[in-house]
């Protein structure tokens, strides 16, 4: 269900039936129980890790709160978040390490058992690196004492209705809970403007997932499968297409998220800001993901020094953080070396200056924009080996003949309806630059008009007409 | 939010008009070089081929015009199934075409599958009666549902007529009267054995059987000469045990509506095993089913000098 996004659509309508016919202060208890049918019906046996982990950290908080001493609130800090951080290693990165250890042995002819010694599940409780950052970044605000605890059986609701908030569960954002948890103890209620928001917010998801994510998804696994099978144009195509359907994948399941909470009467920050119309690399970081971008800087690169250290100490800190946001988005190499290449890159980057022709701010975003498709190219690939042998076919294969544009556009469908498919996915990414282009540089519009009504029209005209249903997904659900 | 209502609500009404428009009027669109409107347009043919992509790729059309007395049009779609070639064939004699000669393509694969458009090129070539005929087979033979309703009336082709003026172009040039011009080339002996086979199957399909069954009435009723063509394939196929028994089995039906044949026309079967088709011959193929533009070529040399033979 949690994958399906017409089933959690659908979901959400319930939800709303009974949401707003409830006294306002008993809303997070139907948010809470919302959220948990939600994340059961995904899989029982996950419940256990969110509530157990929500559990403790909501007594850490309370117990923090509660210690005389700088200390003892230390202490309450560690216990919570290595808990925290316990349970996401264990499902994460255990496996990620016993792969290495035995490498290493192998290496230092050492020989360890091959089998995985410890008798847990493989796949990872969904959402567990979203709550899990929601649940440092609750302590770590108590310690820091930009907030207070939440006390008690209603707190202890709130709390766990902000970890467990279904329609962010599953990709975030990553919600900061002093945001999210002072608007449940106001209790929700419906504003029109705010309903109105959050549908526009919809179809604008709707339509990156379904029109564009989705369309692009048959033609990126096929050529990333098996890259040798297609000439070299295909891989770049592939890599470039790649680009737009995490982009409509992530960004778009995050405007419906954000939308979701929007007609449940709860303010919430966008998480995306026309990222491929960066200028440099630490503008994209500034307008990608930008919950997640905003909790590294916060609890990782600021405690860390930020640039108030050394240079050589600051160096390292922005790498740290980069090499940390590669490891939290999968355990293995291709994303620690993806996050390699964006912390150097940060770190030889330099601030763009506003005033420059347009003709250098075109040829600046271009160059951005290629080189975060060239470092997705290793978060795309199975492994290491299979992100340098996709780039070195896209190289030595890569030719303009009439046959090979053919075969590069013959992946779509597989059959003579490949070259609708192509135009039409060209069609639509032309679309979404033109209204990403009008958000950017356009007139500001009101807060409350994310879509005009044309393009809301011509969003909702294609969801329905052109929207694919088939490949349901959220990329960024896998991490 | 007013506003957003409204916008919302006035799409969700124009998506509902062009549903309806496009799958009445979609058919209407200038006719492209292949599928059923293209030979609407022709008004008569003298030959009409209606099959799988074992005719597109199996029969050469400038063959056929060469070597055939009259006018010769391949309609062909993916996967094309006897229930569905039924449909398209009392469509086409509904709509008011002229056939003298009918040649169906008895490939046992589409025989054996659920009743299903495998090609939505169908859909665009049709009115919405047909449409609803069709859904109604796939909904009561396979239990058919929303997303597969959404996908048949809503989303198929939209592609396809958005892009119409270029990409008709581009695929059109691809074929004339029906028949695929690009000459696809051979594989080797190796490569053939390299590929998977296709499984086995539970058997011929009722409701394709019946398919046959419609066809035969049709050019019963039409007075045409019906024949059914087995287009060869590789000999690994051949010597595929699943493939000899579906085989076998349809072709069982078919014989045994050629003994109650009461048409004024001809009927006959006519198999690979009829001609002398070298079926060892890997540069004949472009896989175990298909054959190569030079495999087209030699076979339609054959099946014409045995369709003459047999008139």
């Amino acid at each position: 269900m949690t994958s399906d996004i017409i089933l959690t659509l659908l979901f959400l309508a319930g939800v709303l039936a009974v949401y707003y016919l409830v006294p306002r202060g008993r809303r997070v208890w139907v948010l809470l129980a919302a959220s948990v049918i939600f994340y059961v019906s995904a899989g029982f046996w996950m419940l256990k890790w969110i509530v157990g982990s929500g559990l403790w950290t909501f007594y850490a908080g309370v117990k923090m709160e509660q210690a005389e001493t700088k200390e003892k609130k230390k202490v309450w800090l560690r216990a919570g978040i290595l808990a925290v951080l316990g349970f996401l290693f264990a499902e994460k990165y255990l496996g990620f390490l016993w792969k290495n250890l035995l490498l290493l042995s192998s290496v230092l002819r050492f020989p360890l058992a091959a089998d995985f010694p410890f008798s847990m599940k493989v796949l990872a409780p969904l959402g567990i690196s979203y709550y899990s950052f929601k649940m440092i970044s609750y302590l770590a605000d108590i310690y820091q004492e930009k907030r207070h605890a939440e006390r008690g059986v209603e707190g202890c609701g709130i709390y766990l209705a902000y970890v467990l908030f279904f329609p962010q569960i599953l990709c975030g954002p990553i919600e900061r809970s002093e945001h999210f948890t002072g608007q449940l103890h106001e209790g929700p209620v419906y504003r029109s403007e705010l309903f109105s928001l959050g549908l526009q917010r919809i179809v604008l998801g709707l339509f990156k997932k379904m029109v564009i994510a989705n369309r692009l998804a048959g033609y990126v696994d096929a050529v990333f499968g098996a890259p040798e099978s297609y000439p070299g144009l295909a891989c770049v195509m592939a890599a470039f297409f790649y680009s737009f359907q995490l982009y409509c994948d992530f960004s778009g399941y995050s405007d419906i998220a954000v939308g979701m909470a929007n007609v449940l009467g709860l303010d919430s920050r966008k998480n995306f800001d026309c990222p491929y119309f960066s200028r440099g690399i630490k503008e994209f970081w500034a307008r990608w993901h930008i919950s997640l971008s905003g909790w590294l800087r916060d609890y990782i690169y600021i405690p860390l020094g930020g640039n108030r250290v050394s240079k050589t100490r600051h160096r390292l800190n922005v790498l740290a953080t980069f090499l940390l946001s590669g490891l939290w988005h999968g355990a293995d190499w291709s994303f620690v070396l993806w996050g390699g290449i964006h912390g150097v890159w940060n770190l030889v980057s330099t601030k763009k200056e506003e005033a420059v022709s347009l003709g250098r701010r075109i040829w600046q975003t271009l160059i951005t924009f290629c080189g975060v498709t060239l470092a997705w190219v290793f978060f795309r690939a199975d492994s290491l080996g299979q992100a340098v042998s996709f780039l070195r076919h896209a190289i030595t294969g890569f030719s303009l003949s009439y046959a090979e544009i053919q075969n590069s556009i013959l992946p779509f469908t597989g059959d003579n309806t490949c070259a609708a498919y192509f135009l039409t996915a060209c069609g639509f990414l032309f679309l979404l630059f033109f209204y990403e282009r009008e958000q950017v540089y356009g007139k500001k519009r009101d807060r409350d008009v994310i879509l005009g009504s044309g393009w809301l029209a011509v969003m909702t005209v294609s969801v329905v007409l052109f929207g694919v249903f088939g490949a349901s997904g959220f990329l960024y659900a896998n991490f | 939010m007013k506003r957003v209502i409204k916008a919302i609500g006035a799409a969700l009404a124009l998506s509902l008009v062009l549903i309806l428009a496009k799958n009445e009027y979609a058919r209407l669109l200038p006719a492209s070089t292949y599928g059923m409107q293209a030979v609407l347009r022709k008004g008569e043919t003298e030959n009409l081929f209606i099959g799988s992509s074992m005719f597109r790729q199996g029969l050469d059309i400038d063959v056929l015009e060469e070597r055939l007395e009259g006018s010769s049009y391949i309609l062909s779609y993916n996967g094309n199934q006897p229930a569905l070639m039924a449909m398209e064939l009392q469509y086409l004699l509904e709509q008011g075409l002229k056939i003298r000669n009918l040649y169906i393509d008895l490939y046992p694969y589409t025989a054996a599958a659920d009743p299903w458009i495998s090609d939505t090129k169908i859909l665009l070539d049709t009115d919405l009666k047909f449409k609803a005929r069709a859904w109604r087979l796939m909904k009561d033979s396979t239990g058919a549902g929303f997303r597969d309703f959404y996908e048949f009336f809503v989303t198929a082709n939209n592609e396809q007529l958005l892009t119409y003026p270029l990409n008709n172009k581009i695929v059109s040039a691809q074929f004339r009267n029906g028949g695929s011009l690009i000459a696809q080339p051979g594989k080797t002996k190796e490569e053939l054995y390299g590929l998977g086979t296709l499984g086995s199957r539970d058997g011929v399909n009722r409701t394709q059987a019946e398919g046959y069954g419609k066809i035969v009435e049709l050019a019963e009723e039409y007075e045409l000469n019906l024949w059914f063509l087995e287009t060869p394939k590789y000999e690994r196929m051949y010597a595929d045990a699943d493939y000899q028994k579906l085989y076998g089995e349809a072709l069982d039906i078919v014989r045994e509506l050629q003994q109650d044949w009461t048409g004024t026309g001809s009927f006959t079967i006519l198999c690979t095993e009829n001609l002398e088709f070298d079926i060892t011959d890997a540069g004949c193929y472009q896989d175990l089913i298909h054959l190569s533009a030079e495999g087209r070529e030699n076979y339609t040399k054959l099946l014409c000098e045995n369709l003459k033979m047999a008139e």
